[in-house]
């Protein structure tokens, strides 16, 4: 029988889960289960992420707790916004082009 | 009008001794091919590696060690072909090679049969057969019924100590499988075989081939299935991608942040359940001329099955578009991904 752990960042958000069938423990790490099945998700069946990548748990006051949706929502808002796309990319070299084109005209 | 015997008179004795054969023989035909509960007993399909050196873990399939404090290396070995000590030319056995004595007991080998209703109340015999490198060394067969999570606690079947030699022999160990009757069956219920190691701990090196199970109080043939059928059976609990060429595709998916892609494997054979991911080496993201190491493999158990896992793929930059096309896929034959599915 196989023991349970979870991991959590800084602000106490689960940032993994594994049970020691498959690696061991570091310093911090919590016990959730002890004696429990091989696979982690046998034993905690919710995944740790929702469908746009962030962890869905913290833990709190020894326990695991749902994070609330507008503390996802004020996550996502903050990320880092996206490189520019391919297409975006080249449609700003177009206009720096025009734009030097225009300037040259002018001369 | 009277009849008369034609023929001599016939004896009943020899009829029910005859009988006898016969009937024991109808009990084992039908499940000649099937009859082993255990799977890999002939140690055939390795699918996570054929050299093993970690303290414990699975080896060949289905097949789990622990060297109990001790260390070694678990092998596939090959038969010389033609070789007439074991019977039926088989491939290949397993080696546990302990160079550093245990310190506790241990098991040496062992493999779980799914669901603990398995030959539950009858006769049974195990069967395998082995020699050691040199002297002798004693190794215990024991079988637990474990009723898994919520169910009753474990019980022991009896064992039986075996004295193994350097000669490649025949051991056998005829018990009856306790009964279930009052238990509660839990979840991941399974039967527990082992192969232990329980005191005079020392260094060996401990081949094993041929190793069954079944009904009844005489061990029969071992009764090898073909490699395709066998190697199937053990996809139910563990199935690998990659570790064979360069650059092979492990799944496909999108870039569904800058640093992080959805990744889709299917599963050809339905497992027993959602597996865990195990990535050997390095496993490469790549999308649109991006090409990096994934830093973490987690899989969405929401979205997974037994016949589909979805996981996220993380990277370190954020270099990745969203919405793109990303290729899984190995570095080199160095590198894998392990999708266990064992009890």
């Amino acid at each position: 029988m196989y023991n349970h752990y979870i991991r959590t960042d800084e602000t106490g958000i689960i940032v993994h889960g594994f049970s020691d069938a498959f690696e061991q423990p570091q310093d911090g790490d919590i016990l959730i289960l002890e004696d429990g099945p091989r696979h982690f998700h046998e034993a905690f069946p919710e995944s740790l992420r929702n469908e746009r990548g962030q962890f869905r748990f913290r833990w709190q006051d020894g326990q695991i707790v749902e994070r609330s949706q507008q503390e996802l929502d004020d996550e996502w808002a903050q990320r880092l916004p996206a490189p520019p796309s391919l297409a975006q990319r080249l449609e700003a070299a177009e206009q720096a082009l025009r734009a030097l084109m225009e300037a040259v005209s002018d001369v | 009008m009277p009849l008369t015997p034609i023929g001599p008179k016939i004896e009943s004795q020899p009829l029910n001794d005859n009988f006898a054969a016969l009937n024991d023989d109808i009990v084992n035909v039908p499940h000649a091919l099937y009859r082993n509960a255990i799977i890999n007993g002939g140690f055939d399909v390795w699918q996570r590696g054929t050299t093993f050196t970690a303290t414990s873990g699975y080896a060949a399939d289905r097949w789990y060690y622990n060297n109990g404090g001790g260390s070694g290396t678990v092998s596939r070995q090959s038969f010389p072909p033609g070789q007439t000590e074991v019977p039926g030319n088989p491939a290949y056995f397993i080696r546990i090679s302990r160079t550093a004595p245990a310190i506790s007991g241990n098991t040496v080998l062992g493999t779980n049969i799914e669901d603990v209703r398995t030959l539950a109340g009858q006769r049974v015999t195990l069967s395998f057969w082995a020699r050691v490198s040199s002297g002798t060394k004693q190794i215990t067969t024991r079988v637990q019924q474990n009723f898994g999570t919520g169910g009753s606690s474990s019980v022991e079947a009896p064992g039986e100590t075996h004295t193994i030699t350097t000669t490649w022999t025949r051991y056998v160990h005829t018990f009856d499988m306790p009964s279930i009757a009052g238990k509660t069956i839990g979840t991941n219920s399974r039967v527990f075989v082992r192969f232990l190691e329980e005191g005079l701990f020392t260094a060996f090196t401990l081949d094993i081939w041929g190793v069954q199970l079944h009904v009844g109080d005489v061990a029969l043939p071992f009764q090898p299935r073909p490699y395709a059928l066998e190697e199937l059976l053990c996809q139910r609990y563990c199935q690998v991608r990659g570790g064979n060429s360069l650059a092979e595709t492990i799944g496909v998916g999108y870039v569904s942040t800058t640093n992080s892609a959805t990744i889709h494997i299917p599963l050809p054979t339905r497992g027993r359940t959602t597996p865990t991911i195990i990535p050997i080496g390095n496993i490469i993201v790549s999308s649109s001329g991006v090409f990096e190491v994934a830093t973490s493999l987690t899989v969405d158990t929401l979205r997974s099955s037994p016949y589909w896992v979805n996981m996220t793929a993380t990277i370190g930059p954020d270099s990745l578009e969203l919405g793109n096309v990303v290729t899984l896929r190995t570095q080199d034959e160095n590198s894998k991904v392990i999708l266990d599915m064992e009890l």
